[in-house]
């Protein structure tokens, strides 16, 4: 048909459009061409040529379509044809032929489904274990759904890892001829590898994704001991006080965290640090839980008590990435059922060496906690407050405290005894008056590497004396005074802070006025 | 009235008796590592209380670590001359021209000794007295123990130690 020789013909035809110029297997279509086509209608014009007529043929020669009617007008004319259903996707042509011989112009249509052709894959690295709910793949000739027959289908993606694995997509939806979105969750267990995208029949290796190990699923532990503790796992019971060290896996090499975020729930601090010569208490700040690793001890027993860790990193080629929370919850005991009761409250004065003299016990019963190990022990605080009236009718008062009741530490166990004894001298003093107020804490210390003792309670008590010498019979006379104790306190207990040392002899000497 | 107070002083007369009678139940012994020493230097004196009796008794002691016996013992330091040296640890106060030291409140706990048992702490006597003149002291201590009479206060023993002597040269 082609190189048919139309110098006898005259001027030869042209096709300047043929609409619709996409035909899908098994559809009928009424097909307009446009141009310019001298044929029987004008037969001067084409002298030697007794009838055009509209052919169909695809790269294999004659479609063998039907072609109704071969009139021919002078600029444009129709046809109606039903493209077989068994037609595979190609391009074919409209043509225009002299005689049913000679080709006088020809027009491309496509047959089915054109090729489709990925342009780019948005994001294109997904990491394992998360969810990405709107990836985009752009490009061409993608069938929508409403444009789906049975020989050009719905396009459809698929994708396969390189170890040959197929990632499962889900919610594809071809939007139009250039986008498709879906959603796609690599398994935990994906390894860093390449996939391939399929789109359709086509397989574009070109445009490729990569799937990449979630980094938080490597560095998303909590370590307690070197050992993960986050669920599902379970920490090993901790108490009170017990140096609670947490550490975080080391990050894949190159790998830097832009953002660390602990929490932590209980009553929790930093640390206290008792000496003789201060106690303070550290709190955990907000710095504090922005690092990798963390030390910190509960105050208060509880169960559970939960802690969470998350990090983010920046991805080279990926972007800000942040992990899934790691959750740990531990089981913290301490001692339970703690009381303190007072007695042996006494208050007498000594005549050698002269002295009044008071007397307190404590006794305390608790439960301690089943898994751990540790002592009891005590720790008072004190405020003196001591009026001295000398016999030339002069006098003194100096204050103390509050501070650490002589040097630290303190007996251990569930029984404590105090005295006090404030000496009286009569070559200078003929009346004293004193009052003196403590805090008695009892304190558990687990016996554990790096442990701290914490409060369970304090008990305030109070030792006052007002005695005159007597000249006439030699001796000190009580007028008033005894030893006062309230109930032990267990709400909120706080810890005992001093500063400077001991209450001494010589820090109430620098207040006395 | 009269009467009354006539019985009153009766048995104050008759505690003071039994008081007297009571038979100390420990015996307090002293040492010192620096008989001769030099001025300035650090005199510690070391006490050990040992329960002589066929019972348990408690002794005061300095609530806190060893090293404040001072709490709990009364300490006497003569000179050269016998005469008796004041405690300079306390707060200065003046009383007709005359400067004391106070002796100021300390907080003191309680321990438990068995029979047989003894109980040992220290302190620092020149932490406690002027000893900055060369010469021999005498030192000697004693301790306070609580006794409890029933029916009435508690009163402290004085049981005094053995007495040692130290000699400061310049």
């Amino acid at each position: 048909m082609m190189g048919c020789d139309n110098t006898g013909i005259g001027l030869p035809a042209t096709i300047t459009s043929v609409s619709p110029s996409q035909w899908y297997p098994g559809k009928t279509y009424n097909v307009l061409i446009t141009g310019v086509f001298p044929g029987n209608a004008s037969p001067t014009v084409l002298p030697g040529c007794d009838y055009t007529e509209v052919y169909v043929y695809d790269n294999n020669g004659y479609l063998g379509m039907q072609i109704n009617g071969n009139y021919i007008g002078l600029t444009e004319t129709s046809f109606t044809i039903t493209v077989p259903a068994n037609t595979p996707s190609e391009t074919a042509y409209v043509t225009l032929t002299c005689d049913g011989g000679c080709s006088l112009a020809q027009w491309p249509v496509q047959i089915g489904c054109p090729a489709p052709t990925i342009t780019s894959i948005k994001p294109s690295t997904w990491f394992a274990g998360k969810e990405y709910d709107d990836v985009a793949i752009v490009g061409t000739n993608f069938v929508t759904k409403d444009k789906a027959t049975t020989g050009c289908p719905e396009t459809t993606v698929n994708i396969t890892a390189a170890d040959g694995s197929v990632v499962p997509v889900s919610a594809v939806k071809v939007d139009s001829q250039t986008k498709i979105t879906f959603t796609i969750a690599p398994p935990t267990s994906d390894p860093t590898e390449t996939a391939t995208v399929t789109v359709g029949t086509t397989t574009n290796t070109a445009n490729s994704a990569n799937l990449a190990t979630q980094p938080q699923i490597l560095g998303n532990q909590i370590l307690f001991k070197n050992k993960p503790v986050n669920s599902p796992l379970s920490p090993p019971p901790v108490a009170v006080g017990q140096q609670i060290a947490l550490t975080t896996p080391d990050l894949p090499s190159g790998m830097t965290a832009t953002k660390m975020t602990w929490t932590v729930d209980g009553t929790r601090i930093a640390g206290y640090t008792p000496t003789p010569a201060s106690a303070s208490v550290q709190e955990l700040t907000d710095s504090d839980l922005k690092k990798a690793n963390m030390t910190f001890y509960w105050v208060y027993p509880e169960n559970p008590i939960e802690v969470t860790y998350q990090y983010c990193v920046d991805i080279p080629g990926v972007g800000n990435q942040c992990s899934e929370e790691a959750r740990a919850e531990f089981e913290v005991d301490g001692p339970s059922d703690v009381t303190v009761k007072p007695s042996d409250m006494t208050f007498f004065i000594s005549g050698n060496p002269e002295a009044m003299i008071w007397s307190i016990e404590f006794d305390a019963t608790a439960t301690s906690p089943p898994s751990n190990d540790g002592e009891y022990t005590w720790v008072q605080l004190i405020t003196v407050k001591e009026i001295g009236d000398f016999d030339d009718g002069t006098g003194s008062t100096c204050t103390g405290g509050p501070g650490l009741d002589t040097q630290y530490p303190y007996e251990t166990g569930l029984h404590s005894e105090d005295g006090y004894v404030d000496p009286i001298d009569s070559t200078y003093e003929k009346e004293e008056r004193t009052n003196s107020e403590f805090h008695m804490y009892l304190m558990w210390n687990p016996l554990t590497d790096g442990s701290i003792p914490v409060p369970l309670g304090s008990i305030a008590w109070s030792a006052s004396g007002d005695v005159v010498w007597s000249p006439t019979s030699k001796t000190w006379k009580k007028i008033s005074g005894g030893t006062k104790s309230d109930d032990f306190s267990t709400q909120s207990p706080s810890f005992p802070q001093w500063k400077g040392g001991p209450v001494t002899p010589e820090t109430i000497a620098a207040n006395c006025k | 009235m009269r009467s009354m107070a006539a019985l009153g002083l009766l048995a104050v007369a008759l505690q003071t008796v039994c008081i007297a009678q009571v038979k100390s139940p420990i015996t307090v012994s002293i040492t010192t590592p620096s008989q001769v020493a030099k001025i300035g230097e650090a005199i510690r004196v070391n006490i050990t209380v040992k329960n002589t009796s066929d019972h348990s008794v408690k002794l005061y002691k300095a609530l806190g670590p060893d090293g404040q016996a001072e709490a709990a013992n009364q300490i006497e330091v003569l000179d050269a001359d016998g005469k008796k040296l004041p405690r300079i640890d306390g707060p200065a106060v003046q009383v007709r021209g005359q400067i004391y030291h106070r002796q100021m409140p300390m907080s003191r706990t309680m321990i438990r000794l068995d029979p047989g048992q003894s109980s040992e702490d220290f302190l620092i006597l020149s932490n406690l007295f002027d000893l900055s003149k060369p010469g021999k002291y005498t030192v000697t201590v004693g301790h306070g123990l609580r006794v409890d009479v029933p029916g009435a206060d508690p009163y402290l023993m004085n049981v005094p130690s053995n007495t040692i002597t130290v000699t400061l040269t310049e």
